[in-house]
C-alpha cells in the first residue's frame, strides 16, 4: 500500500519551489513515449526518404529505357 | 524504474518537524511597492516607517543560518525596490542558503536581474494573476503583465530558475488554462497556484474572492491543468490553501513514487515569515494582529522561535481546537483545519475552513454548498481582516433534498450536518521538547482518496483496500515492464543506426 512521502510546505506568498521535478512511472511514462517518438519521427525522415529515392529510382530506369 | 527525485531544500524530514527548524523563511525585505494589486493582503505601497537597516538585515541572515534554515524567498512590497536587496541576497547566499526572488515584475530590468544574479540569486517567482486585461486590471498598473512576461523571459535567459504564482479568484478561474499556454510559452517551469485570501485590499475588493462551492468546479480543472502541463515541462505546485483530501490530494503534493498529503498548517513548526521592521511571523501571509511572535530588535530570533507562544499554535493545535464541519471530519486529526491564513481571515479564527475539497464534495452528496458574504471591513492596515458569514444553503434545483437533510440534522441536535464517520489515529503526543511528526496516511488505490491506516475497506468507495492495493500493485508492474521494453527497443535502434558507416547507404 502507498505511504505517504515527503512533506513539502507551500507558504502562499512565497516563491514556488523551483527545486522540485516531477517523477514517477507516469513522468518515466511521458518521457519514455516522448524519445519513442522520436525514434518514429527518425524513422518516419528514412520512410520518406526511401519513398523519394524509390520515385528517383523508377525515373531514372524509365530515362534509361530500363 | 523511474528516476530518483532530487531532493529540494525545502523538503521536511521527520528530524526538521522533531527539532522544530525553520526551513523555509519567507522574507518581505520591504513594504514599498509599485503596484496596486486589488488583492493585496499587505496594501504593500509605501515603505514600513522603521525598516530594518542594512546591518540589522544581514544579521538576520546569519541567526537565519544559525537556525537551520536551508531556503529563504525575498518578497515586498517589491524586494528589489531596497537599495541594498543584493547585499542581502549575497549574504544569504554566503551561508550556502536557497535564494529566490518572489515580485510583480514591474520595471524588473535586464539590469536589475543581472546585478542579482551576479550576487547570487538563483531563483525568481514572477507573479500572473490573469491573461494581460485582467492581470493588469488587478495589479492596477496598464502594462504590468506584459513586463511581468518579459521578467519571465528575461529571467531565463539571465540563467535563473523561473516560476510563476498565480491567484485564483472568481475572475481568473476561467483563464487558467489560457495563462498556462503563455507562462510556458515565456519559460516558467513551475507554477504555484493559491486562492485569493480575504484579506488587506482583497477584503475592500470581496467579489475577488472564489466561493467555497465553486471548488467543484476549479479542482478538476487544475487536474487536467497538472497532467497538461507535466507533459509540457510545467511542474504545477499548489498552495497551502488549495487541497484538502479530495481525489486528485495525491497529485498536489507527491512528486515522486510516494503519495504526500496535506499534513496540516506548518506555521511556526519549520517556516517562519519576518515582516520588513523585524516582526517575526509563523507565516508570511498571516495577520500580524494575534501572530506577531515579536520583533528581533526586542529579542533574538532564536529566542522568539523558541519561546514565542503566538507563533506555536501550529505545533500544539489538535482537533479540539477545531470547529464546524472540521472538527469532525474524517481527516480532522491531520488536516487540522487546513490553512490557517484562510480561516482566520475569514471568520477571525482559525479551524474551520471552508475551502476544502473535501467538504464541498460531501456537502454535495447531499444538495447543499457553501459561500461566504462579507459582514465588516478590514481596517486600512497591513495584513487586516475583516469578518465573512458562512452560508450553508442547497444548491439550487436541489431544495428539498437538503430541506430533508436539513430537519434531520436539526431533529437529532448534529452540529456538523455532514461528515464521514471513520477510525482516528490514537493521538500518541510527542515528547515535551519534540516537534509532532505529521501523520501519514494510505492511499485508496479505487478511489484515490487518503484513508488512515488499518481501515480494511475505503470509507469514501468501499472498496476492499488490500484487493485495491494489489491490483494497483499489478498495474505498476506491467507498467514498470512496458517502460523496460519501449527502453530497451529505443537503445536498440540508436545502436543500430550508430553502427550504420555514414553513406554506407550510397
Amino acid at each position: 500500500m502507498a505511504q505517504s512521502g515527503d512533506p513539502i510546505i507551500i507558504p502562499l506568498y512565497g516563491v514556488a519551489i523551483h527545486e522540485a521535478v516531477c517523477s514517477g512511472d507516469l513522468a518515466k511514462m511521458r518521457a519514455v513515449a516522448r524519445q519513442a517518438e522520436e525514434h518514429l519521427q527518425q524513422a518516419g525522415n528514412v520512410s520518406a526518404a526511401l519513398e523519394a529515392l524509390k520515385l528517383e529510382i523508377a525515373k531514372a530506369e524509365r530515362k534509361s529505357g530500363g | 524504474m523511474a528516476e530518483p527525485v532530487r531532493r529540494p531544500a525545502r523538503f521536511r524530514s521527520e528530524e526538521d518537524f522533531r527539532r522544530h527548524v525553520p526551513v523555509h523563511v519567507v522574507w518581505e525585505i520591504t513594504l514599498a511597492c509599485n503596484l496596486k494589486c486589488q488583492h493585496c493582503g499587505s496594501r504593500a505601497g509605501r515603505p514600513r516607517p522603521n525598516e530594518l537597516s542594512t546591518e540589522e538585515c544581514l544579521d538576520v541572515v546569519r541567526q537565519l543560518a544559525r537556525l537551520g534554515t536551508r531556503e529563504i524567498s525575498l518578497i515586498g512590497g517589491e524586494a528589489y525596490l531596497r537599495r541594498d536587496w543584493t547585499e542581502i541576497v549575497r549574504a544569504i547566499r554566503g551561508h550556502g542558503m536557497y535564494c529566490a526572488m518572489q515580485t510583480g515584475a514591474r520595471n524588473l530590468t535586464a539590469e536589475r536581474i543581472a546585478e542579482a544574479v551576479e550576487a547570487g540569486l538563483q531563483g525568481i517567482g514572477v507573479s500572473i494573476d490573469g491573461l494581460p486585461e485582467l492581470h493588469d486590471e488587478l495589479r492596477g498598473v496598464p502594462g504590468s503583465y506584459e513586463m511581468a512576461i518579459q521578467a519571465l523571459r528575461m529571467a531565463r535567459a539571465a540563467g535563473l530558475r523561473t516560476s510563476v504564482n498565480s491567484q485564483i479568484g472568481a475572475r481568473s478561474m476561467e483563464q487558467l488554462p489560457a495563462i498556462m499556454d503563455r507562462i510556458i510559452e515565456a519559460g516558467a517551469t513551475h507554477w504555484q497556484l493559491q486562492l485569493t485570501v480575504a484579506m488587506g485590499n482583497a477584503v475592500d475588493n470581496d467579489a475577488l474572492l472564489l466561493q467555497p462551492y465553486q471548488l467543484l468546479d476549479l479542482m478538476p480543472l487544475l487536474a487536467r491543468l497538472h497532467h497538461e502541463g507535466s507533459s509540457r515541462g510545467l511542474l504545477m505546485v499548489v498552495g497551502n490553501n488549495i487541497g484538502y483530501f479530495g481525489p486528485y490530494e495525491h497529485l498536489w503534493r507527491s512528486l515522486s513514487q510516494d503519495f504526500s498529503h496535506w499534513t496540516g498548517c506548518s506555521a511556526g513548526q519549520t517556516v517562519i515569515g519576518l515582516e520588513s521592521d523585524g516582526t517575526v511571523k509563523g507565516c508570511p501571509s498571516l495577520a500580524t494582529v494575534g501572530y506577531a511572535g515579536g520583533n528581533i530588535r526586542d529579542l533574538s530570533l532564536e529566542d522568539i522561535w523558541n519561546t514565542s507562544e503566538a507563533l506555536h499554535f501550529g505545533r500544539l493545535r489538535s482537533v479540539e481546537d477545531l470547529w464546524g464541519f472540521c472538527r469532525t471530519c474524517y481527516y480532522a486529526e491531520v488536516c487540522r483545519g487546513g490553512c490557517t491564513w484562510t480561516a482566520d481571515s475569514l471568520f477571525g479564527r482559525p479551524g474551520n475552513n471552508p475551502y476544502c475539497h473535501h467538504r464541498t464534495l460531501e456537502l454535495e452528496k447531499r444538495g447543499l454548498r457553501e459561500r461566504v458574504v462579507k459582514l465588516r471591513e478590514a481596517p486600512k492596515k497591513s495584513f487586516a481582516t475583516g469578518e465573512f458569514e458562512l452560508i450553508l444553503e442547497a444548491i439550487p434545483g436541489r431544495e428539498a433534498e437538503a430541506g430533508q437533510l436539513a430537519a434531520a440534522a436539526r431533529a437529532s441536535g448534529s452540529e456538523a450536518l455532514v461528515h464521514i464517520g471513520g477510525k482516528r489515529r490514537p493521538s500518541a503526543g510527542p515528547a515535551a521538547d519534540e516537534g509532532r511528526v505529521p501523520p501519514s496516511l494510505n492511499l485508496c488505490h479505487a478511489c484515490n482518496r487518503f484513508l488512515w491506516p488499518g481501515e480494511q475497506n475505503c470509507p469514501h468507495c468501499g472498496a476492499d483496500v488490500a484487493k485495491a492495493a494489489e491490483a494497483h500493485a499489478e498495474e505498476v508492474r506491467h507498467r514498470r515492464a512496458l517502460i523496460a521494453e519501449v527502453e530497451e527497443l529505443i537503445r536498440q535502434a540508436k545502436e543500430n543506426r550508430a553502427g550504420q558507416p555514414e553513406g554506407a547507404a550510397v
